[in-house]
């Protein structure tokens, strides 16, 4: 079975199949001989033919997996490379960004106006959680052409809360 | 003894409830409309009949309303008296007692103020950096550095907020911030019939965002000579305030090794552990004689202090995403063991953190006969730490443990934001990982691929079975 990596930038490609009583998995230019048995619902021991072991947690959500090695972690997307070629296809690129919750929280006070011009570094909307407050910065220079959430509302990681045209 | 929790909506399921003999809803989440309810929190006591309420070392535990309206309900407050607890709960009628009393205190505002003009005035009488501090303010929440006159207002205005909100008081209150101080504390324990002792110092200098994250004791600068000055200044200060049960009067403590008074926490701390390793001596069994009206079952001569415990708190925060707080759920938890080792956890797999509090999930303690002992055992406890689903601070205190200077002892209040922005600080992804990352996702997206298609075959199986019996059972 084929995939594509995609980690930051990189886009690697990927061959699984099976080998032995476990797996042979072509990653780039390696190739790695793996015995993978789930631990529990949650942890998988990954054995590698060159004698490394590693308890992972595994974590899953759409094309994006987490891969927790306890105190290191990577991130990554797998794809299928007939479906990826495609979207690449229908990719454009909009002038619009949305700024979005690093984490979740209650919107505290929103800074800016709609229609309003920023520079980088501006503060946009201080968000609470845990007790303190945080303020979200412009990634960039732009003005503000919506604006998602109000004061007092509850957010989850990732929501949208301003976006951005330059 | 039998015991109560009360807890707020969003706590159901917190650790301390499950664990309780009786709980007791006391309101929604947020904590001015549940914790912070005196009248809820009174009820639920007459309801269960409990006798005695222990604040812990959050919400009401240093107010002194609280402690009185327990009083006046007739119960027993564990803690000190409600007199002792606005004494030295107020920074500035703290600092009055304790210049009266001759304990050494920093320069700082006489009074709590609520306008920006007058925290103006004092930046610029007394230069910066000055700390503001929201007045009825601890635990590191709602304070601000001022490094630059032009951050004042906003910090002023920031503070201002954060001490409305979670403290219900918008004075907030100035001092002149000592460069390059260690932050130094005082264990003391008294009782209701005029005895005071201390049981040592904690070094508590590890902070970020004025909030301690790594304890110790003792301190790896302190002699017996200052240890001994220390505490004998310590047992003034609470002395001068008529102070019973468990407290902790805090120092700064410049290079120079003068220290000067900085307030009392008028409570049980977060990081009593490392004195209860070091002294043999339970701090909350002591708080519950104390509160029974007994005397202290030691006295300063019994104190003996041995080997080395450092405490790491383990914080719901992602050290690679500037300590982004990370609640959610936790899917697997695994707590270190071994010899020295002490976890004070509050978690579990399955749980899930919430987002409306402290993101504190426990406090790992390690214990050994040097201090080159127990940070050997930290370490290895801390490798073998597992929390998976959210992003804990434990990665970040491997890499402090591993620093030549935490090592030496060689730090000051500065040491975690200078440590963070070294540039040789390695928090890249390696190619190892991630390789590995990607063949072992590969494999479970292989697998899962395998198990919809065998699924699907059996589904059709089924469905074709149930269809059949259908049929025939209508007939």
């Amino acid at each position: 079975m084929n995939f594509i990596a995609k980690a930051g930038e990189r886009l690697i490609p990927v061959e699984v199949h099976r080998h032995g009583g476990g797996y042979s998995v072509q990653v780039g230019e390696r190739t790695f001989v793996v015995d993978l048995v789930a631990a529990n619902q949650y942890l998988q021991s990954a054995h590698f033919d060159d004698g490394t072991q590693l308890l992972i947690a595994h974590h899953r959500d759409g094309v994006r997996h987490e891969i927790s090695f306890g105190h290191r972690s990577v991130t990554l997307e797998l794809h299928d490379p007939l479906a990826m070629r495609r979207k690449r296809t229908e990719d454009t690129s909009p002038g619009s960004a949305s700024v979005t919750a690093m984490m979740p929280g209650r919107v505290v006070k929103i800074l800016v106006a709609e229609g309003q011009e920023v520079k980088k570094g501006d503060g946009l909307v201080i968000l609470e959680a845990m007790k303190m407050e945080n303020e979200i910065l412009a990634p960039r220079d732009g003005h503000v052409a919506g604006i998602s959430v109000t004061a007092g509302v509850t957010v989850e990681r990732g929501a949208e809360l301003v976006t951005l045209v330059s | 003894m039998p015991t109560v929790a009360v807890y707020s909506e969003a706590d159901r399921r917190a650790l301390h409830v499950l664990f309780a003999d009786q709980a007791y809803p006391i309101g929604p989440a947020p904590s001015a409309e549940s914790y912070l309810r005196i009248d809820r929190i009174l009820e639920a006591a007459k309801r269960t009949g409990a006798e005695a309420i222990h604040p812990g070392y959050g919400f009401l535990a240093e107010n002194a309303r609280f402690a009185q309206a327990c009083i006046d309900a007739g119960l027993t407050f564990i803690g000190p008296s409600p007199a002792s607890i606005s004494a030295m709960g107020s920074k500035t009628e703290s600092r009055q007692r304790m210049r009266a009393a001759g304990v050494p205190i920093v320069p700082g505002l006489e009074k709590a103020v609520d306008s920006f003009g007058e925290i103006e005035d004092f930046a610029r009488s007394a230069g910066l950096p000055i700390m503001i501090k929201a007045s009825a303010g601890g635990g590191g929440k709602g304070m601000r550095l001022v490094e630059r006159m032009e951050d004042l207002r906003q910090s002023f205005e920031r503070v201002q907020s954060e001490a409305a909100s979670f403290f219900g008081d918008g004075a907030v209150y100035a001092e002149k911030f000592i460069s390059s101080p260690r932050h130094i504390e005082v264990q003391v324990l008294g009782d209701q019939h005029g005895n005071i002792l201390h049981l040592g110092e904690r070094e508590c200098t590890l902070q970020r965002r004025h909030q301690k994250v790594v304890e110790e004791s003792p301190s790896p600068v302190v002699d017996e000579a200052l240890r001994a000055r220390l505490g004998e200044t310590a047992v003034t200060a609470a002395r001068a305030v008529n102070y019973y049960s468990a407290g902790t009067i805090e120092f700064l403590m410049g290079p120079d090794r003068e220290f000067y008074f900085l307030e009392m926490n008028t409570r049980l701390q977060v990081e009593h552990p490392v004195t209860e390793m070091v002294t043999g001596i339970d701090l909350v069994k002591e708080q519950l004689r104390v509160a029974g009206g007994e005397k202290l079952s030691i006295s300063q001569d019994d104190v003996r202090r041995f080997g080395h415990a450092i405490e790491c708190r383990i914080y719901a925060e992602d050290p690679n995403q500037n300590f982004a707080p990370s609640p959610g759920l936790i899917r697997y938890l695994n707590l270190p063991e071994g010899p020295g080792i002490r976890n004070d956890n509050g978690v579990y797999s399955g749980y899930t953190v919430p987002l409306h509090y402290d993101p504190m999930l426990s406090k790992l303690i390690a214990f050994g006969s040097t201090r080159g002992e127990a940070i050997q055992r930290m370490k290895r406890a801390l490798a073998e730490y597992r929390v998976e689903g959210i992003q804990t601070t434990i990665p970040f205190y491997l890499e402090i443990m591993e620093s030549s200077d935490f090592q030496t002892g060689n730090f000051d209040t500065g040491f975690i934001d200078r440590f963070l922005h070294a540039e040789d600080r390695k928090t890249q992804v390696s190619s190892e990982d991630l390789e590995h990352g990607i063949a072992v996702a590969a494999i479970l997206e292989f697998e899962e691929a395998q198990k919809v298609r065998i699924a699907s075959e059996t589904d059709s199986a089924w469905k074709r079975t149930g269809r059949l019996e259908g049929v025939s059972r209508r007939t």
